[in-house]
């Protein structure tokens, strides 16, 4: 169930910031992980200490209801881990899980959970074990049954989240063992580990969470390396699990922090400040509306300064299903018209780089092929199309959000689009009002003819497929929320564009089943020859720390490799110290 | 029973401003383009959505909701936040939000006084001189500059530059007195430096009168020394329109606050109201607008009272 | 009582810097004070007398205020005593009582505060006995009801009740010499006897000097044993006070006492008025300052400055054609 504000659903605020982030670009090199840091010698690890970090997203809750956006989930992802984590290298591993092993035809689906070293569960702060049982009652809770069980004596429904779409291909969940789930889908899917992964999002709390919807989203148990000490909407204070699972490669305990606070602080210039006055010991930016500060701080010698790579793709989508975006010469007028490369000069401050594809150069689903690059001819030409077979100028209205940097991108492309002679205006809603009545109003109708959203990111296609099918309870599917997907109770968010593209939806299908690079690039050519998305500009997110702060980036996996530095929802904070 | 009237006299008018302000608002609230129960619950059900509007008392006329509301407002039942979902209480934000900010309002005064007293009256003892007007030019320079300006400097250059002080954050009393002191100096400060500035010109009228008054010649003419004069005679009636500005900047300050705590990350009621209305809180809103209207009275109020204190002129007429 | 006056003024002037230049207020002055004596000085506004009274004090602040010459009080010379020094003889030694008793008094602290400020401070003594004191004082004065009038504020008494306070204030730490500026000026005209009766009262009983400053003849005359007459700054004729009445030389002197309202006056008859304004204090001239509006004036008198003759011991004038002698 979606909330009425952007804060509260995974999607809102990948939404959310789409739209402010949306309209950026810039000419910088993609370099994942790029730093200016300084390497952390061989000190060794000071046991204890606390620390702030500054976040710019608050804390609504922590059941599924509540979706945490990126800054906030960082806060999350210190008590709870992942079923699979992802290398500095790319590679997506299993965490939680041991491994995951699947049929020949990518239906069926083997999870085996991982143990201590001893043999023993790995424990929740609860002291549940983290078990068969343990990933079922997540399942069951992440795909809305434990909803529709509660739904009677639960009215406040704070089961429900948007992540149940994403696993709406999952058909049942069953126990093997204690330490097997068997899983099987509908369709098959070569890229569940990912999906699993999911950006960090798909994380496991304890069993005993999901008893009550109230304390299920004021209580946050995990089996990360801390525990919640104590939460309100702007602020997270975490503090070190004795009992954590995980030691360090010389065998000492970890971690080594005593207590996190996460702080919520909405001005950017108060997290620069904050960080180098020294109230802040790190705090994370977005380079979707920070570009200046990140920029700052990349050369600023008082800082260590980490950088995601441009894993993060704000779009222009065009609703395929109204004018003028049911045809494709408008779509292409607009695309064409983009000029991403004075962007980047104008509006990234050097930080974020041209779009080439939907995708970023290190999704798997990265082509060029057919990607419209800025040609204000073809624009024009594509115009006129639209014009002798409609009769009517090419002119369309998007919302935008009402803050002042987004209002500043609204304007830039405007201006952009005149220059092509397409009459582009907004509209300044709240991003939540965009969101919601946007794409979204089920039943009402389709208000938008196009919106700026960051829906797609990351280097797997696993979770931007959801946005791209056009169902997500394929026909047929015995999924128990499919039901409910059918009576218009829960939101599908998806096919953002209302495509009805049959060779686009084969395609889908095709990559999912085999999970190749090369088919998944198949999908990304039919999009940008359909132009049904436009990009102008990668973005990506840094943490920027105090000199004083050791050990980002050097958090060892349970499956080996190391955790990268940032990510878009914050650091791993388990072998960071602070001296 | 005279001395009662003048006094309930008062009330009813406290009473009569806090009630049409809040009328209004909520009159306002009404117009809105969307209805607040679609924003609210965007995916609700119909049987959902009547139950709110009962709740919000938005199926009755515009008096009677108001009359309602006002009857939860008065008892502390003053709705619930329902960006999370209505987990929490308005009441809880206010009761942990009100009092930072009160605190801070509090210092700030205090500085801006402690600055201004000194400063009011030596300006005056050297009117004209050259120290006069350079400490009256760089004051009126100050107070021209908007106080987050100030914040902003002040941040960049002590606490970034020297780092002689915190940036960020709040520090309760009870759980480190230092810290609570050391983290709002800036803030304080901030807002502060405005106060001052109009203070010490205030002072500095009203002391300069004051020693041409007679009165003053006379008690020199008892052969007091200057500081007594100063102290006994010459401040107390020039402080009688310093007690009123200040009583007044109360309620100004409750909207500086907004600002600053922002800036500083203050978990204070100035970002309670900042934070609403980016998350269009509306119900909480009507609340904390409410209590604001009713912290202006208040002060306002204070303010008479102190100056019939102070001025016993003043007192027949009260 | 001792032979030496009291209080001596030697060439006493006083100028304030203005923005046309300096102003002359007050021009040479030689004046005495006897011990126990009782002197008034009379002048219309502007001619210097309250700048005198004030001056010689010290009260004039020092910055605007230059003053020279010397003031010799009990055989000290104030004139060159810094502020600190002097402020050991106000209260004690010299004291005043001001026009306004409205304005002169601390419009937000009680009677009582004010009245045992001094004793407090400069006499050191207990608040007990300073408030006894006080209540004798105000009894002293003939204030009805001291203990209550102690616990109000100026504002809740009437004109004359708070001249004969502040006159109480005045004499609380018995002072030697007193300045009285304009005491009955703010006063109706019967309150002005009752006052000026109560302040002759108290010189006698306390064997004080004391210095009248007014523009009303009538004010001193029964209440003073010499007078002198300023007129722009400068003393234009002294005599005992008998002799003045009698036997007043300087014409400016005629004019004054013309210009009394008396009860026997035909009703209707217009009140005979002194044309013409007092000369610019910024530019002073050469000649008598009074020849522009001199009814017997010639060109001598304003050609040369006439100097301060003595006509009779104690009786001295300044003009070239005084009343009663030769034109």
């Amino acid at each position: 169930m979606f909330q009425r504000s952007t804060n509260r659903s995974r999607v809102m605020k990948r939404v959310g910031a789409g739209i402010a982030l949306a309209l950026l670009a810039s000419t910088v090199p993609l370099a994942a992980n790029a730093a200016n840091t300084t390497s952390s010698a061989a000190d060794k690890p000071v046991i204890g200490g606390k620390i702030t970090v500054g976040v710019f997203d608050t804390f609504p809750g922590f059941c599924m209801k509540q979706i945490l956006a990126n800054s906030a989930l960082g806060g999350a992802r210190s008590i709870t881990e992942s079923l699979f984590e992802r290398t500095s290298n790319g590679k997506v591993v299993g965490f939680l899980l041991k491994g995951a092993s699947s049929s020949a035809d990518f239906k069926t689906w083997n999870l085996e959970i991982r143990k201590k070293a001893d043999g023993t569960p790995i424990q929740f702060h609860d002291g549940v074990a983290w078990n068969a049982d343990a990933l079922l009652a997540n399942f069951n809770a992440i795909r809305g049954l434990t909803y529709v069980a509660n739904i009677s004596k639960d009215t406040e429904k704070n089961f429900l989240g948007s992540t149940a779409v994403a696993v709406g291909n999952i058909v049942s969940t069953t126990k093997v063992d204690d330490y097997n789930v068997k899983v099987t889908l509908n369709s098959p899917q070569a890229d569940l580990r990912e999906l699993m992964y999911a950006s960090g999002r798909f994380f496991m709390r304890s069993p005993g969470q999901f008893a009550d919807s109230k304390t299920c989203a004021s209580t946050l148990i995990g089996t990360g390396p801390f525990k919640q000490k104590s939460v309100k909407e702007t602020q997270l204070v975490v503090e070190k699990n004795k009992n954590y699972w995980r030691k360090d490669a010389a065998g000492n305990k970890l971690p080594y922090l005593d207590q996190i606070t996460f702080k919520y602080v909405s001005e950017s210039s108060a997290r620069v400040n904050g960080l180098k006055s020294g109230s802040l010991d790190a705090a994370q930016f977005s380079s979707a509306a920070e570009t200046t500060q990140m920029k700052d701080l990349s050369s600023s010698k008082a800082v260590n300064y980490f950088k995601t790579g441009a894993e993060f793709f704000p779009s222009l989508w065009f609703n395929t299903s109204i004018a003028p975006f049911n045809n494709i010469n408008a779509r292409k007028a607009v695309s064409f018209a983009i000029n991403r490369d004075l962007w980047a000069k104008t509006r990234g401050n050097g930080i974020n780089s041209a779009a080439t594809s939907i995708v970023g150069k290190t999704n798997v689903m990265y082509s060029t092929k057919n990607f419209p690059t800025f040609n204000l001819a073809k624009a024009k030409e594509h115009a006129a199309l639209y014009k002798s077979e409609t009769g009517k100028d090419l002119e369309f209205v998007f919302p935008s959000s009402n803050d002042s940097a987004t209002r500043a991108n609204s304007k830039a492309f405007v201006s952009q689009m005149k220059t092509a002679g397409i009459k582009a205006s907004y509209n300044e809603e709240t991003t939540s009002d965009i969101v919601n009545k946007g794409f979204f109003e089920a039943g009402v109708g389709l208000k938008y003819q196009a919106a700026f959203l960051l829906t797609l990111e990351g280097i797997d296609a696993a979770f931007n497929y959801i946005f791209l099918s056009p169902n997500m309870f394929e026909a047929g599917s015995t999924n128990p929320m499919a039901g409910l997907a059918r009576l218009g109770k829960i939101d599908t968010l998806l096919n953002i564009t209302k495509h009805t593209d049959a060779q686009l939806n084969t395609l889908l299908q095709a990559a999912r089943a085999s999970g190749k690079a090369a088919d998944y690039k198949l999908v990304t050519e039919r999009i940008q020859e359909q132009a049904y998305i436009a990009n102008i500009t990668y973005q990506s997110y840094a943490m920027a720390t105090t000199k004083k702060i050791f050990g980002v980036g050097q958090t060892k996996l349970a499956a080996g490799g190391s955790a990268p530095a940032v990510f878009n929802w914050g650091t791993n904070w388990t072998s960071v110290w602070k001296k | 029973m005279n001395r009662a009237l003048p006094i309930l006299r008062r009330l009813g008018t406290l009473l009569a401003v806090i009630v049409l302000s809040t009328f209004f608002l909520s009159c306002l609230l009404r117009l809105l383009p969307t209805d607040l129960v679609d924003m609210i619950l965007t995916m609700g059900t119909p049987e959902e959505k009547a139950a709110l509007r009962r709740t919000l008392y938005l199926d009755r006329d515009v008096f009677t909701s108001y009359f309602m509301w006002f009857k939860d407002f008065i008892r502390g039942d003053m709705g619930l936040l329902y960006g999370t979902g209505g987990g929490e209480t308005v009441w809880s934000h206010v009761t942990r939000s009100l009092p930072i900010s009160l605190l801070i309002m509090l210092y700030t005064q205090i500085i801006a006084l402690v600055i201004a007293v000194p400063l009011g009256i030596f300006t005056a003892y050297r009117a004209g001189k050259k120290s006069d007007r350079v400490i009256s030019n760089t004051l009126f320079t100050a107070s021209s500059v908007p106080n987050f300006a100030i914040a902003f400097l002040l941040i960049i250059l002590v606490g970034v530059k020297l780092k002689w002080f915190p940036t960020l954050e709040y520090v309760g009393f009870k759980d480190d007195p230092f810290q609570h002191f050391k983290h709002l100096v800036l803030p304080c400060v901030s807002l502060g430096v405005g106060l001052a500035a109009s203070y010490t010109r205030l002072l500095r009228t009203d002391v300069i009168a004051a020693l041409k008054d007679d009165y003053v010649t006379m008690a020199a003419s008892k052969g007091l020394s200057d500081s007594r004069i100063l102290l006994t005679h010459v401040f107390r009636p020039a402080s009688v329109t310093l007690l009123t500005a200040a009583a007044l900047n109360m309620g100004a300050l409750i909207g500086g606050t907004l600002v600053i705590e922002n800036i500083f990350a203050i978990p204070g009621f100035g970002f309670e109201i900042a934070y609403a209305l980016a998350t269009k809180e509306f119900v909480a809103l009507q609340s904390f607008i409410a209590i604001t209207a009713l912290g202006y009275v208040i002060f306002n109020v204070t303010a008479d009272l102190l100056i019939g204190v102070v001025d016993p002129r003043t007192r027949g007429s009260r | 009582m001792s032979n030496n006056p009291m209080l001596s003024l030697r060439n006493f002037s006083v100028s304030f810097d203005t923005a046309r230049g300096p102003l002359y207020a007050v021009r040479n002055i030689d004046i005495d004070v006897a011990d126990g004596e009782s002197l008034g000085i009379v002048g219309e506004s502007g001619s210097g007398k309250t700048v005198l009274s004030r001056g010689a004090m010290g009260l004039l602040p020092k910055r605007a205020a230059h003053r020279s010459g010397t003031v010799i009080y009990d055989d000290h010379d104030l004139s060159q005593t810094p502020r600190k020094e002097l402020r050991e003889y106000w209260g004690t030694g010299m004291a005043m009582i001001f026009q306004d008793p409205m304005t002169a008094l601390n419009p937000v602290r009680k009677i009582g505060a004010q009245l045992t400020e001094g004793l407090r401070i400069r006499l050191q003594m207990s608040k007990t006995d300073a408030n006894a004191r006080g209540i004798e004082l105000l009894n002293r004065v003939r204030i009805p009801d001291p203990a209550a009038v102690m616990e109000k504020y100026p504002f809740q008494l009437s004109g004359g009740m708070r001249q004969r306070v502040m006159i109480a204030i005045a004499l609380a730490c018995k002072p030697r010499l007193l300045f009285a500026d304009e005491p009955t000026t703010a006063l109706d005209v019967t309150v002005q006897a009752q006052v000026m009766q109560l302040l002759s009262e108290l010189r006698h009983e306390m064997g004080m000097s004391m210095v009248i400053v007014t523009h009303d003849l009538g004010v001193v005359a029964g209440h003073t044993d010499r007078i002198a007459v300023m007129y722009a700054g400068e003393v234009v004729e002294i005599a005992p006070t008998k002799q003045l009445f009698a036997n007043m030389k300087m014409p400016y002197t005629e004019a004054l006492m013309k210009s009394i309202p008396r009860l026997d006056s035909p009703s209707g008859q217009r009140l005979p008025v002194i044309s013409g304004r007092l000369p610019d204090p910024t530019q002073p001239e050469t000649g008598c300052s009074f020849a522009s509006r001199c009814p017997y004036v010639t060109d001598k008198c304003r050609e040369a400055t006439p100097p301060l003759v003595e006509a009779t011991p104690g009786h001295s004038y300044r003009c070239w054609f005084p009343i009663g002698g030769s034109r």
